[in-house]
């Protein structure tokens, strides 16, 4: 009886840590088997979180597997892109990354702590590029840069910018310092926060992505100052709004968001992931939701994403 | 069956014994003397593991200080208060610890800690169905399906898990 | 006005009923096993919602979110392991009930609480909507700090016989929400070059080490949950007099309106809501000296309140695109797939949605208070089942909870240690609870301090800037005051003796 018990307790056993799932995936061939997840290091509901939910939807069309959108909160994305390297090659969990995490938060104050560098990825696809815009309260009548000079030369400039080391924060950063101007950066958990921040007047101004300030400029609480690219917008919601470039600075880039993975994976994995996105990347759903979202295609290969890196490093870098 | 009747009958006697003996002790003392320490050792490893980037006055150290600083002067009062307590005779705090209690839950304490710790080698139905068995026979269970119900729902929470909601585990 | 009655109109198939239904009763079941929470429910079953629209997505993700407020109770009134963080001050109350024998009665307090908080909160939304938002907008980082620091002073409340050592667990829980990276500068802290400390502690992962698994290691006791014959227990009669609801009326009330502004402010929750409303219920109570020993009002407090926080949360979600909690900022990802942009102008753009959803929200407590009343007699059987088997499978949900929320073993062993913890504090006569109100506020408080201070450059006059504030001001030293005068007169009473 005991013998018998002790041989099905044993059969138990072996039979249930053939469940366990362990991390062998031998033919790289047969990749992917089972459901990806892609983290989004960034806010809930912010551009980047909402693009990686939809596009997840289409991906077991293309990769045959369910793909599954997530988020890891924490420091910008420092928290996320840090676990991530607990991460093996050829790994079922992609992350996002871009030049905030690679380019400014290393070369900015505190930026000796940060455990991860951009050789600990492999960029597979960049979903997007994005440009930043400034916005006031609109009580203060502020427009342009010109008007922002006036006002800082009175007032200690109060921005509200979605963590201190982050991609706007730089670019804040970098045009208060171009215009001579003292100010301090206020940290908020989240674009949405730092725009309701700078809506109730709590800091004057505010940096986010247009689509996220496109409901307080429409209501008219906050205008729309200055966006950081070189020849500004001129659409129905941003009319007229001039670029950084054109006021002579050239502290300004595109925001993007790139789709990577561990270093060593497998080319062929690589190459699998990038086309099955481009294809969704095609679709005409996908198409509506990025003009909605005021950001434009822009899928940028491991080459281009690197170049993409450097030369936002080096504007970071001469700006010290 | 009569070696688990012997081994019942062990436990038993053992358990008496343990079960007279008790160890009285303060837990104010104690824990004054504990918090004392612990607050005094993370204020000196502050400066190593906060490093300051900004010159304001309130800075990243701010609220870890106060916390620690707090917990140390409540610390240092609590123990004054107790010796004064015991100087006065006023009925100081006391409990009784049980060693057979104490084993019991420290028994419990390795089966947990053992069970965490297999949960990668051998996975987590695996490991669950392990630590399942040695609670169930922690409890001096005779009736055979109590361990079946145990090893079954360990089956169960493992599948459910891993197939309908998706979470990868061990 | 046709806007409601379109929205009305569109509420009214039976697929979102069916999926309210089932959001309804997978909430109450992750809320009320312990290692599973109404987060790791919404996580895990968002991807589902996808292919359906706004509107049977939102039953179904609103079902769980109010249910798993209530299914939380169960397992603290029942097994004194709260199944989510806000059940933690209804198990001060809920198990010493159990214990008296009368956990039928507990379960029943907490659903007509909780549906009563349910029911409050979404007609507030459907309402005052606009009036809560605006006062939502007057509300900022000032005021956040403050509200946070009224909550501190509730450790007070639930440190049992020694104040001291319940300070002493609160600074522990403060200084455990510290660890990891630095909101402000983001810079680490107490990291030990550890990088599986880098994103601090989850309060999921605490919780289940400082509660679910250290009540197993106090099973070394061996004592039975109940401590009266079981024959008085299925004798046990649970209906509820009128003077009962008498008693229970004014904390319900109050902790609904506590409930509803705490929801509305951002970074608060359902937590904060319940142990402030505890703590309100506390100091207005004529049974005072009950509290803790199985006061019915004390339930009624905690359980009114995070439910009541469930619709006002959303205000500030559908208004501002501003989550008030962790689980609802789930919510707002959800809002975002089906083009529901949150700004001023949802309502003019999308109003039938709107108004479905948030009438949805009525039929959705309704439907938990059916739901409840069923299942209420099948989980009292929880404390039927044998220790040997319970005991067990509590730990092993535990430890699957534990590894989902960051898929980490790491974090099992995390759990593991706060039991060791607890055990030891125990031991030593601190409380935990207050552990837990350190690690539920602690961020929140240090960054709107520091926040605010920067805003002000380093001024304190900002937390005296307006009429909120120093009503907060007022509340916090009138909360002072009334623990240093309860003190004094409890140290009177102990030297008359």
């Amino acid at each position: 009886m005991k013998k018998v018990l002790c041989v099905v307790f044993f059969a138990l056993l072996t039979i249930s840590s053939a469940f366990s799932g362990g991390s062998n995936e031998a033919d790289i061939s047969k990749w992917p088997e089972r459901e990806i997840t892609v983290i989004c290091p960034w806010a809930v509901g912010g551009v980047a979180d909402v693009v990686n939910r939809t596009l997840a939807t289409y991906g077991q069309e293309y990769l045959g597997v369910p793909v599954l959108a997530t988020n890891e909160l924490g420091a910008g994305g420092n928290v996320a892109l840090t676990n991530y390297l607990k991460q093996g090659p050829n790994t079922y969990e992609l992350i996002f990354g871009n030049e905030g995490c690679f380019s400014v938060t290393p070369n900015v104050a505190g930026g000796e702590a940060i455990q991860f560098t951009y050789d600990d990825f492999v960029p597979i696809i960049n979903l997007y590029s994005a440009i930043f815009v400034m916005t006031a309260d609109s009580t203060l009548g502020i427009n342009d840069l010109d008007d922002l000079k006036e006002y800082g030369q009175n007032n200690r400039i109060k921005i509200a910018v979605n963590g201190v080391a982050s991609a706007e924060a730089f670019l804040a950063m970098a045009l208060m310092d171009n215009l001579g101007l003292e100010y301090d950066l206020v940290s908020y958990n989240g674009a949405n926060l730092a725009l309701d921040a700078a809506a109730k007047g709590e800091t004057a101004f505010a940096i986010s992505h247009q689509s996220q300030a496109a409901g307080n400029v429409e209501a008219g609480v906050l205008t729309p100052v200055v966006m950081f690219n070189e020849d500004g917008v001129d659409t129905e919601l941003f009319k007229d709004v001039k670029g950084v470039g054109e006021y002579g600075f050239a502290e300004f880039y595109p925001n993007t968001c790139c789709l990577m993975t561990r270093k060593g994976t497998d080319p062929s994995v690589v190459e699998k992931i990038r086309n099955a996105y481009l294809e969704i990347l095609k679709k005409p759903e996908v198409k509506d939701l990025y003009d909605e979202l005021m950001i434009e295609i822009n899928p940028m290969d491991a080459e281009e994403f690197k170049e993409h890196i450097d030369s936002v490093t080096a504007i970071v870098l001469s700006s010290k | 069956m009569k070696l688990i009747d012997s081994i019942d009958k062990w436990l038993d006697d053992t358990g008496e014994k343990l079960g007279k003996k008790t160890i009285r002790y303060n837990p104010d003392l104690i824990g004054a003397v504990l918090m004392f320490g612990l607050s005094v050792a993370f204020l000196l490893m502050m400066p190593s593991q906060i490093k300051l980037t900004e010159t304001s006055t309130i800075n990243a150290r701010t609220f870890p200080r106060l916390v620690f600083m707090i917990v140390l002067v409540l610390s240092v009062l609590l123990f004054f208060k107790e010796i004064a307590k015991i100087v006065l005779k006023k009925g100081s705090a006391s409990r009784e610890l049980n060693l057979l209690v104490e084993v019991r839950a420290l028994i419990i304490f390795v089966f947990i800690a053992m069970y965490y710790l297999l949960l990668e080698p051998i996975g987590f139905i695996a490991s669950s169905i392990v630590f399942g068995i040695c609670m169930t026979a922690y409890f001096r269970v005779r009736k055979w399906y109590y361990y079946a119900i145990v090893a079954a729902c360990a089956i169960a929470v493992g599948l459910v898990f891993q197939y309908v909601l998706h979470v990868r585990l061990p | 006005m046709d806007v409601v009655i379109e929205g009305i109109r569109n509420l009214f198939h039976i697929s979102n009923f069916i999926y309210m239904n089932i959001g309804l009763l997978l909430g109450m079941i992750f809320g009320a096993i312990p290692g599973l929470t109404v987060m790791l429910c919404i996580v895990l079953f968002l991807p589902f919602t996808y292919t359906m629209g706004p509107i049977p997505s939102f039953m179904f993700l609103l079902g769980i979110y109010c249910a798993g407020s209530y299914g939380g109770s169960i397992s603290a009134i029942l097994i004194k392991t709260p199944g989510t963080p806000h059940a933690a001050a209804t198990m001060l109350d809920g198990y010493p009930m159990t214990q008296m024998g009368k956990s039928k009665k507990a379960m029943k307090i907490a659903l007509y609480a909780s549906t009563f908080g349910g029911l409050f909160s979404a007609l507030v939304l459907l309402f005052f909507a606009p009036q809560v938002s605006k006062f939502a907008r007057m509300m900022g980082t000032p005021e956040y700090f403050l509200i946070c620091a009224l909550g501190l002073t509730i450790i007070a409340g639930v440190s049992g016989k020694s104040l001291i050592k319940g300070v002493i667990s609160g600074c522990i829980g403060l200084f455990i929400a510290s660890i990891g990276v630095d909101p402000m500068t983001g810079g680490t802290r107490f990291i030990f070059n550890n990088i599986n400390f880098y994103s601090g502690f989850d309060i999921t992962i605490c919780l289940i080490g400082l509660f679910a698994l250290s009540e197993i290691l106090m099973k070394s006791k061996r004592e039975s949950i109940v401590k009266v014959s079981m024959d008085e227990v299925s004798k046990e009669d649970d209906s509820l007099s009128k003077s009962e609801y008498k008693r229970m009326a004014p904390p319900a009330i109050l902790s609904a309106i506590i409930g509803v502004i705490v929801g509305i402010i951002p970074g608060t929750g359902a937590s904060e809501a319940s142990f402030f409303s505890y703590n309100a219920a506390r100091s207005i109570s004529k049974h005072r000296d009950e509290f803790g020993k199985g006061n019915i009002e004390g339930i009624a407090a905690a359980e009114t309140a995070n439910n009541a926080v469930t619709g006002a949360t959303l205000i500030p979600l559908l208004t501002l695109g501003i989550p008030g909690d962790a689980c609802v900022a789930i919510l707002l990802g959800a809002l975002m797939i089906n083009g529901l942009t949150p700004g001023p102008n949802l309502f003019t753009t999308h109003g039938v949605t709107m108004y479905a959803i948030i009438i949805g929200l009525v039929f959705i407590n309704i439907f938990m208070f059916l739901q409840g009343k069923y299942l209420t007699k099948l989980f009292a059987k929880i404390i039927n089942i044998p220790i040997s088997i319970l005991t067990p499978v509590i730990a092993i949900f535990c430890f699957a909870g534990a590894f989902s929320v960051n898929t980490s073993v790491f974090d099992v062993g995390v759990s593991v240690f706060f039991a060791f913890m607890a055990y030891v504090l125990i031991k030593l006569d601190f409380p935990t609870v207050p552990i837990l109100i350190g690690l539920v506020l602690g961020k929140t408080t240090e960054e709107n301090f520091r926040r605010s201070l920067i805003i002000s450059d380093g001024s304190w006059s900002i937390f005296a800037s307006s009429p909120i504030c120093i009503g907060f001001i007022i509340l916090i030293i009138a909360a002072l005051v009334f623990i240093f005068y309860s003190k004094m007169k409890e140290m009177k009473t102990e030297s008359d003796n």
